[in-house]
């Protein structure tokens, strides 16, 4: 599954992905891109409280695209 | 992370929209704590400019008056607001959440969104809590909330909630799937700050206004275009400020 969250509104990447991960079971993966830094930390600080795993990242220019594997995380 | 700038009238959001302002937000700096504006200034503003472009109405700091608050909120959405803000001083909690309650039912039918706001500062004030807010919304049924100050004085948003206050409701309020928007006579130099917030909305006035003066200057297109630059840098990496010392 896809998230592209770099169109710009009101309601941020967090959302968008927490709507995703109501729709997959434990161990798939959601893949999203996102516009900025701060947005790529909010994903990586979100995984971490909701208890995801941070696959890949890969960079294009100001776009981040990032995997999310849903849940697998022990520490 | 966009930019909301705050206008009086139809020449400020001009300007706000040439400077490359996201949201233009219509308030009344005439009346006591951030008022709403007129019903005429906010038609001719949303009017001005496409659908797409965000306008919002800020009705302020409102008074006990649940019915009459309502009746704003609804007048707000059937002149097409994107948003309509409505903000706690003197309120207990129970009050507050009966309000925004009747707002929203007030929205039924339009896609106006209602966002829950509150004031760092309203300590001073004897009012609410503002780290209430997302509780506020979240009982409500609020789309977003909003925090903001009602000093004016010099002092700003963190001289009164600090980083990791903002950031821990702003991680909350995105959790519960809001939008989230801080304000409070912010400057360039809290970029660095507001960015590792990360809030889905920045909120100004003075700092886009002629002389930096939020009564007597007036918005400002190439004010609005510095800050907005200033802030893309941030958000892009040009200029770092997630490793910077706090």
């Amino acid at each position: 599954m896809l998230v592209d969250a770099t169109k710009k509104n009101c309601k941020g990447v967090i959302t968008e992905l927490e709507k995703a991960m109501v729709t997959i079971k434990d161990g798939d993966i959601v893949e999203t891109i996102v516009y900025g830094i701060p947005n790529k930390m909010d994903v990586y600080a979100w995984a971490r409280r909701k208890g995801h795993t941070i696959g890949k990242e890969q960079r294009d220019g100001v776009n981040f695209r990032i995997t999310v594997i849903k849940g697998l995380r022990t520490a | 992370m966009m930019l909301m700038v705050s206008v009086q009238n139809l020449e400020e959001a001009k300007e706000a929209v040439e400077g490359n302002a996201d949201i233009v937000d219509v308030k009344n700096l005439d009346e006591i704590f951030i008022g709403a504006n007129y019903p005429p200034v906010i038609k001719e503003v949303r009017e001005a400019f496409p659908k797409e472009k965000h306008v919002s109405v800020t009705l302020g700091s409102v008074p006990e008056a649940v019915g009459t608050i309502a009746l704003a909120v609804y007048g707000a959405a059937a002149l097409k607001a994107t948003s309509v803000k409505v903000g706690f001083v003197s309120m207990n909690y129970e009050t507050a959440l009966r309000t925004l309650k009747e707002c929203k039912k007030a929205l039924k039918g339009f896609d106006t969104k209602l966002i829950a706001a509150t004031f760092a500062d309203s300590h001073l004030y004897k009012g609410i809590d503002p780290k209430l807010v997302v509780k506020l919304a979240k009982e409500s049924g609020s789309d977003g909330i909003l925090i903001d100050t009602l000093t004016k004085d010099g002092r700003n948003l963190f001289d009164f909630m600090d980083e990791k206050t903002l950031k821990d409701l702003t991680d909350e309020a995105k959790d519960l799937g809001m939008s989230t928007a801080l304000s409070g006579a912010l400057k360039i130099s809290n970029f660095d700050t507001l960015v590792r917030i990360n809030p889905d909305i920045v909120g100004v006035r003075g700092a886009v206004c002629k002389g930096e003066d939020r009564y007597k200057g007036r918005v400002d297109s190439k004010a609005v275009a510095n800050v907005k630059n200033e802030l893309d840098m941030r958000v892009d990496g040009r200029i770092e400020v997630f490793n910077k010392t706090k």
